[in-house]
């Protein structure tokens, strides 16, 4: 749930006798992002982490969709964007997309394809990537870049149908035996710019609705949507752009800085803590360590609820009482092999 | 969980419920229905999480019920999706079908007993035998999801 089954849904908004639907009509699980990752490339022993064979430095970008794979959807949709936008200097607007795109899928196949957009333009970094729909796993390399994109296990962990009990986490992890459809993209750090300490990241996808690419869904930190916005606010907070995020209204004509205040003090959490969660981004310095809970990127091992729990009850909950994964590989695409 | 808590909350998204179903353009099928002398047929909606979280999910208790003979089949159901906005997407491994044993009737109440078939794994505080409780005056119905009580709005 990290972002789970939270896709935009059929939001009826009504004046007077006009009624209109937002989003698409029922939410697209292919297109529905479950979760963002960002942490340096796992070092072999003896190399430092993030460090690659060629001594250059490296980072996994991990973004999941497609909750509950494959029995929603069984590929990426063709006509849709799938981002990862990456911001340099603090103003939560993107200086860096990665923008990947798929073919359709025919005859049981489709492939990928990556660019790499910046202010001095666009460049196909990775190109007819097939994508991989089995246990296999399908690496496509182009110089330093790396590229999956398929199904696989899903790395996140969390007692879903507790949080849905009001907080009576029992019920173990919902997530052991599901799968997602990941991207993964293996990049040199200097592709994410040159100030890390001022980077962050989140992601986006993009459908096509009457020939026209509009916003569906979007993820900077775990949970944020989910936890923190109602009803038709969900679909306004993913429509909105992360620099829009601490000045944009809900739908009660209320910033989100102060609708998330207002569920942190109710939460017993610190009101102030909005102006943190808020843009919703990613930090990720790579010149330091990754870890969550110093927010600083995400590994998959890194438990985002307990660290989340215990943000926003100030310490009155700290877990869920369910444990990592085990089956997260120590190499590219990380991600554990599909159930 | 405090069941009063919970009422509190279920009022305040019964309320939120009505508006939107007065305001949707989503057909509204299964209301409470006496569907022939001693037949019951309703289904009943709640959202969860409670506020001040929002509501992520819907729980949907349905249910045909001969209450002559006492005998009849309820479902349990969780769907992603707030009520307003409800997926057809069923949470994995959370759907019971319960075999209805016993029906007791008394004024505006119908108290429905019954246990989960299959062999399902029950998860937290869930037991195999469960009541319903439909509030037919007050188009309320009470079950429990995962063994917390919940109260639902019938439809």
């Amino acid at each position: 749930m990290s972002d789970h089954l939270d896709s935009p849904g059929p939001i009826v908004l009504t004046k007077g006798d006009d009624s209109a639907s937002i989003g698409p009509p029922m939410g697209d699980p292919k297109t529905d992002i479950t979760d963002l990752y960002a942490f340096l490339k796992p070092g072999a022993e003896g190399e430092h982490e993030g460090e690659d064979d060629d001594g250059s430095e490296n980072s996994i970008l991990m973004l999941n969709v497609n909750p509950l794979a494959p029995a929603l959807a069984n590929e990426f949709e063709s006509g849709a964007e799938y981002l990862i936008k990456v911001d340099t200097d603090k103003d939560a607007v993107e200086d860096i997309t990665f923008r990947v795109t798929f073919s359709p899928k025919v005859g049981g196949r489709q492939t990928g394809r990556v660019e790499r957009i910046d202010g001095e333009g666009r460049r196909v970094v990775i190109r007819n990537a097939p994508v991989s729909f089995g246990a296999e796993v399908i690496v496509t390399r182009r110089g330093p870049y790396k590229f999956f994109a398929g199904l696989r296990s899903d790395p996140f962990f969390f007692d879903l149908l507790g949080f849905i009990d009001d907080f009576n986490f029992v019920n173990g992890d919902f997530f052991a035996d599901k799968n997602v459809f990941a991207i993964v993209l293996e990049v040199p750090n200097r592709a994410l710019g040159r100030t890390p300490a001022t980077t962050s990241l989140w992601a986006r996808t993009r459908i096509r609705q009457n020939g026209a690419l509009v916003n569906d869904d979007r993820v900077g930190r775990a949970a944020i949507n989910t936890v923190f916005n109602h009803g038709v606010d969900k679909n306004i907070f993913n429509n909105l752009e992360p620099g829009q995020d601490s000045t944009a209204l809900t739908s009660e004509g209320i910033t989100f800085v102060h609708s998330f205040a207002n569920t942190l003090s109710a939460l017993g959490g610190s009101p102030a803590l909005a102006n943190v969660l808020l843009p919703d981004v990613l930090n990720y310095d790579y010149s330091k360590p990754t870890d969550y809970a110093k927010l600083n990127g995400r590994r998959l091992r890194d438990d985002v609820i307990g660290i989340s729990l215990s943000l926003v009850t100030n310490g009155h909950l700290t877990t869920d009482n369910v444990p990592p994964h085990t089956d997260y590989l120590d190499h590219f695409p990380y991600a554990g092999k599909p159930h | 969980m405090n069941p009063v808590d919970r009422r509190n909350f279920l009022k305040m998204a019964a309320k939120g419920s009505a508006v939107v179903a007065a305001a949707s353009v989503l057909p509204f099928s299964g209301v409470l229905e006496w569907t022939r002398q001693g037949a019951l047929k309703f289904r009943a909606v709640a959202g969860l999480p409670k506020n001040p979280l929002p509501t992520y999910a819907s729980f949907v208790v349905e249910g045909n019920v001969d209450l002559d003979r006492g005998i009849g089949t309820v479902t349990k159901s969780l769907y992603a999706g707030a009520p307003a906005a409800m997926s057809t997407i069923l949470f994995p491994g959370t759907a019971r079908t319960i075999r209805i044993t016993t029906v007791e009737r008394s004024a505006g109440r119908v108290r429905l007993a019954g246990v989960v078939e299959g062999g399902e794994a029950l998860k937290g505080r869930e037991t195999r035998n469960v009541a319903i409780v439909i509030d037919t005056s007050r188009k309320l119905a009470h079950a429990d999801f995962l063994g917390t009580p919940v109260v639902l709005q019938v439809q």
